[in-house]
């Protein structure tokens, strides 16, 4: 017996001693358990030394092996079969290797069989990687990974709150301006009654009240129109086209451009953009309309540039009208904020009009402001994202 | 080399104790309900396989591969089909399925999922040779499997045992398909060896 021993130990020395260099833990063992190589890593890792484990079983410093699930696997290597892996996850350690903050290793332990062939016999070679710090990582990682999954999670939340949000508000509008119409017409005939039964009987004051409340009633009744323009302006489709700018200039120039008392001017090497053409139409028309509307002259001049930067379009379109008070700077992109002018003009303005451009350009991804010096008309900027 | 009814009967019944034995380890090591079964082998060329890509997954698969040498020479591969990859590991570590991309921790769960089945499927076989084979060290890889097959093997006329594995978690709900690639230079020293050893029995 100790003469094989021996044997066994010669044989092992000849071919495995340079498991001693290798940064994995190695051990070798006989088909009763008993340890045949230990090396310097697993010294190290487990604080056993190899004097102190030769020629033990293995079983009586880690009596875990003996559980079933590790010794028939195991035991199927000494039948000369295939190597056995015990991975990190399912396993944690075979080998308790204690870490400095009271936890133990993660490993990974193959085992493979090695045929003594001199002295006919198969032993077990166990390696040990140490995984502590790649699944560490991993789990990290994952942790992260599953905390961006949830944030992600939430942020579409809102968005669909958002959005479910902003549908039941333009139905609201919709409603509403829809179903205020109706008793407005109401009002409307029932002034136009009164005129015609009072009709001669019909006083100065009377007249002039009924008058007003009328005029009060077309009012409303374009606010209301205004409302509903607001609604539907961000509504529909959002599928993007090409759109050629200077065919979209002239059609607008043709449209709202009375040549004896207006010019405009846009570049002539405008490019197609990507867009909405409906939608882009209706911002450009709206601050066309503005100028026009506020203009008093006769040679107003409307001028449009457009410039192309990394992520977005910049257009400016400005007048040589009268400008916009300081006064209503902050307010003119609110809802129903007329800005008074001398031209009278009121009759008009819904105070709309520059709402729904700045709700388009924001839905294009861009901002719009009023870049302005008094007396020198009205100069509006706003950006438009590439699509 | 064309096989009778009774030879692929053979075979289908060693591959199918192969991996429930593969099944009975998991679930003791484990504690878990996991059932395989492989319902039918068919045999193929590399040529054939590489004329049945589609058929036989996708273009990337997780593989665990166990080469073997001696009386009967050649390569067991186990393929996880991405979906099936998920399910599994999620099944075996109780673990919500993470994302299709496969970590080093998950890879490294695969690789001895792959190494138990295919070292019952390899026990299941060599019980049928007396003489021992010698084993490289397993290794997990990803890519089509006829790539793999091609590159463990290297020779066009290597014969193919291809099964489609379907594995099941009972109360899970759980289950999925593992392809089993058995690449052997040929198919006859493994009949001859199973027709022995039946002939023994006789």
């Amino acid at each position: 017996m100790n003469l094989f021993k021996h044997k066994s130990e010669g044989f092992i020395s000849q071919n495995f001693s340079f498991l001693d260099l290798d940064p994995v833990g190695a051990f070798i063992i006989k088909d009763d358990c008993s340890v045949l190589f230990w090396n310097s890593c697993l010294e190290r890792w487990t604080g056993i030394n190899r004097e102190d484990i030769l020629h033990k079983s293995i079983l009586d410093f880690f009596p875990v092996l003996k559980n079933e699930k590790y010794s028939s696997r195991i035991n199927s290597i000494f039948k000369g079969g295939p190597p056995v892996i015990f991975s990190s996850k399912f396993h944690k350690y075979l080998i308790p290797c204690p870490l400095g903050d009271g936890t133990f290793q993660t490993q990974q332990t193959m085992i493979t069989s090695i045929q003594d062939e001199e002295n006919d016999k198969v032993y077990a070679l166990f390696t040990l990687q140490d995984l502590t710090d790649a699944s560490r990582q991993v789990s990290k990682f994952k942790s992260i990974k599953t905390e961006l999954a949830k944030k992600e999670k939430e942020l579409q939340g809102t968005l669909d709150e958002v959005n479910r949000v902003n549908k039941e508000l333009e139905q609201f509008a919709y409603v509403v301006s829809h179903d205020l119409k109706a008793p407005l017409r109401g009002i409307n005939h029932l002034a136009e009654w009164i005129k015609e039964d009072l009709s001669e009987n019909l006083s100065e004051t009377t007249e002039k009240y009924l008058k007003k409340l009328q005029d009060r009633v077309y009012q409303l009744d374009q606010m209301i129109d205004g409302i509903f323009e607001y609604s539907m302006a961000t509504g529909g489709s959002i599928e993007m086209q090409q759109v050629d700018l200077e065919m979209l200039f002239n059609e607008i120039k043709e449209e709202l451009i009375d040549p004896t008392k207006f010019s405009i001017e846009f570049p002539d090497d405008l490019p197609k953009i990507s867009s909405h053409r409906t939608k882009l139409k209706q911002i450009f028309s709206n601050l066309i309309s503005n100028s026009i509307k506020h203009y008093e002259g006769i040679d107003g001049r409307i001028i449009i540039l457009a410039s192309e930067g990394k992520d977005f379009y910049e257009f400016i379109v400005k007048d040589n009208g009268p400008g916009i008070d300081p006064a209503y700077h902050e307010k003119i992109f609110q809802i129903f904020n007329i800005i008074p002018t001398k031209k009278d003009s009121k009759k008009n303005s819904t105070g709309i009009g520059l709402t729904i451009v700045k709700k388009l350009v924001n839905e294009f991804g861009g901002n719009i402001e009023l870049d302005l010096e008094i007396g020198k008309g009205t100069c509006f900027k706003f950006t438009h994202r590439k699509f | 080399m064309n096989l009778n009814d009774d030879q692929i009967d053979a075979l289908s019944e060693i591959f199918n104790i192969g991996v429930g034995k593969g099944a009975d380890t998991l679930n003791q090591m484990l504690d878990c309900q996991i059932k395989i079964r492989v319902p039918q082998i068919e045999t193929l060329t590399l040529k054939e396989l590489k004329e049945q890509a589609d058929k036989v997954g996708p273009k990337n698969v997780s593989t665990v591969n166990q080469q073997f040498n001696g009386s009967i020479s050649g390569n067991t591969m186990l393929a996880f089909p991405p979906q099936s990859a998920q399910n599994l590991v999620s099944a075996l570590t109780g673990e919500e399925p993470g994302s299709p991309e496969l970590d080093s921790v998950t890879v490294d769960t695969l690789t001895e999922v792959g190494n138990i089945i295919i070292n019952s499927v390899m026990g299941s076989i060599t019980n049928f040779f007396n003489q021992r084979l010698k084993y490289s060290v397993p290794n997990y890889a990803e890519d089509a499997v006829h790539n793999l097959v091609a590159s463990h093997v290297g020779d066009s006329n290597c014969a193919i045992i291809f099964a489609k594995a379907h594995f099941a978690v009972e109360n899970l709900e759980i289950n999925g398909e593992i392809i089993l690639v058995f690449s052997v230079g040929s198919l006859e020293v493994l009949i001859d060896a199973i027709e022995s050893f039946g002939d023994n029995l006789e």
